[in-house]
């Protein structure tokens, strides 16, 4: 039998890092000077629907073994789309900018997709360049609801996700993308 | 006393293409497997394995031995 | 409370029927080329694992001591019977599907299922079935990809003829197949019901009930149970299940021509409720 690599490519994911260095972004905020904050959203915003951009055009044209019988799978029963494309190009984004090995998934079904992240990298740079009181604003969340929302837009879903947990308030964060 | 079920692994070198004693067992008592499993192969059936499990529940009615064309089955009645 | 419903379940709800259980990542950042998994060769060895305490069977105390073992083990690969009723909605929540062979029946009656006379039983789930490649001695003669809708007439064509319906974890509460499953060559069933290994499959959220006005003592429930849970009582001309034996596989009441048989909760009986 052949031998299949079933990992995302390395290459990617490594250029994807680089591309999207939380702490460089974040430096670029300007957190700490008054009226900012709602630059600040802007640029968040930007960031996150770029990383989602750059995420789905490098990630479909690296096709990992995982990915091609997935596609094949979902060609033979006419299912699956949600959640695992979706499901795909987020873990794709946050693994190039997030210190963890896996995303914590809650939940993939053909209904939900659900998942956490208990540290946060970004999180953690405005923590460390505009202290503690400016990260527990959360205004990073528009970053992760940007990714979340350009990844569905691109694969047709319209979908609006929530945040059902957040790092401020509970020492994680949660999205629930859930279909009427 | 359960009975002392051996089977000679030289005399059984493909037991999954046999699989006599297997499927004639009428209490279900052997089982054959796969003594490595690698990732990206198919395990060899030089690499496979018969064993009597569920000896407790032999009733020495003898037919594994009777079916066995290579004599590797030994049943010895009544204990250790 | 069934314990993994304690445990696992959503509010109160059956473990199986929450989506969390089947929840698992695409991708892990670094794929190690070496990363073992023990899990697939204890799997396929199945039964061998278990000869040690089945040698102990005339020694008691022994084999009491080790069965404790064994007991714990099960705790990671666990499994309960469910009825065709959650299975179905069990296949609505995951996702993927796939139809894969039994790997009981290999072991046990060295069978691959492949063909008209013994077409495939198992449905594996969840992400891992993207990787199935990976071990093809886990997967020999590959794997077929079902829909929702497929899936559903798997389970009822194989539930229909008499198999039960049970679900297994690998890592619990991870829940990773569907089996359709019968004594003696499902080692689920026979590890529980012969050596007492409770963990390994618990009786399902229903018990059956005969309704003694419609029942014409016909005897066809009797053959189906794989649980030796029902006999014909000869004075009533009745058949009779002994509820305490049963585990609400669901089986006779498909069996039976006059629908006398119905599947109850289990919960509603205060005898049975802690029963599992
Ligand atoms: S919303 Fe949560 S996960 Fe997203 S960037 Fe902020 S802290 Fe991180
Ligand atoms: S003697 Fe009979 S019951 Fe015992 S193992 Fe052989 S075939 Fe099975
Ligand atoms: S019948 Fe004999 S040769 Fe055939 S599998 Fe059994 S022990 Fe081996
Ligand atoms: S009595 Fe019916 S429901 Fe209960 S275990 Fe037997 S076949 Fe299944
Ligand atoms: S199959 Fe139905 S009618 Fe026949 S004995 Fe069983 S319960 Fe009674």
């Amino acid at each position: 039998m052949e031998k299949y690599n079933f990992g995302l490519d390395e290459e990617m994911v490594k250029a994807l890092s680089e591309e999207f260095a939380p702490l460089n972004f974040v430096k670029t905020l300007k957190l700490s000077q008054p009226h900012s904050i709602e630059d600040a959203r802007a640029s968040l915003e930007e960031y996150g629907r770029e990383l989602a951009r750059r995420s789905i055009e490098k990630g479909e044209k690296k096709i990992d073994r995982v990915y091609r019988v997935m596609k094949k799978a979902m060609e033979k029963t006419g299912e699956m789309k949600f959640p695992f494309i979706p499901q795909r190009y987020l873990e794709i984004a946050y693994l190039s900018i997030q210190p963890f090995r896996r995303l914590r998934i809650v939940a993939n079904s053909s209904r939900i997709l659900s998942y956490r992240l208990n540290e946060c990298s970004l999180y953690k740079a405005i923590e460390e360049q505009y202290g503690k009181k400016a990260a527990n604003k959360m205004v990073c969340k528009s970053a992760c609801f940007a990714l979340i929302e350009e990844i569905l837009s691109h694969f047709d879903f319209d979908i609006k996700p929530s945040l059902e947990a957040s790092m401020a308030d509970d020492g994680k964060c949660q999205f629930k993308i859930e279909r009427k | 006393m359960i009975p002392q079920i051996e089977i000679d692994k030289n005399k059984c070198p493909t037991p999954y293409e046999c699989k006599k004693c297997l499927q004639i067992c009428p209490q279900a008592i052997f089982a054959v497997a796969p003594t490595k499993v690698e990732r990206f192969k198919e395990t060899a059936p030089e690499d496979y394995e018969v064993q009597a499990v569920f000896k407790d529940k032999c009733v020495l009615c003898m037919d594994c031995v009777k079916v066995c064309p290579t004599g590797a089955i030994k049943i010895k009645v009544g204990g250790r | 409370m069934c314990e993994l419903c304690e445990k696992y379940g959503d509010n109160g709800g059956r473990w199986y029927l929450n989506p969390e259980n089947y929840a698992r990542p695409l991708y892990k950042k670094v794929e190690k080329e070496k990363e073992k998994e023990p899990m697939i060769l204890t799997e396929l060895q199945g039964p061998f694992y278990y000869k040690p305490l089945i040698e102990l069977k005339d020694n008691p105390e022994a084999f009491e001591k080790m069965r404790e073992g064994y007991l714990k083990f099960h705790e990671t690969m666990s499994g309960q019977v469910v009825s065709l009723e959650d299975a179905e909605k069990m296949v609505e929540i995951a996702h993927p599907i796939a139809r894969i062979d039994c790997i009981c029946r290999r072991i046990t009656r060295a069978t691959l299922e492949d063909g008209e006379q013994r077409p495939r039983s198992c449905l594996g789930l969840g992400v891992g079935m993207f990787r199935w490649e990976e071990w093809p001695e886990r997967y020999k003669g590959g794997v077929e990809f079902l829909s929702t809708e497929e899936a559903k007439e798997h389970i009822e064509h194989w539930h229909k003829r008499g198999m039960v319906i049970t679900i297994m974890t690998f890592g619990t509460p991870y829940i990773g197949g569907i089996c359709l499953c019968d004594y003696p060559d499902c080692l689920a069933i026979r590890m529980r019901l012969d050596y007492g290994i409770k963990p390994f499959l618990l009786k399902g959220h229903q018990v059956a009930k005969v309704n003694y006005e419609e029942c014409t003592g016909c005897g066809t429930c009797v053959q189906r149970c794989q649980f030796g849970a029902i006999k014909m009582e000869v004075t009533t001309k009745k058949s009779n299940i002994d509820m305490t034996r049963c585990f609400g596989c669901g089986v006779c009441t498909y069996a039976c021509p006059q629908d006398a048989i119905s599947l109850i909760d289990r919960e509603k009986l205060p005898g049975l409720k802690e029963e599992w």
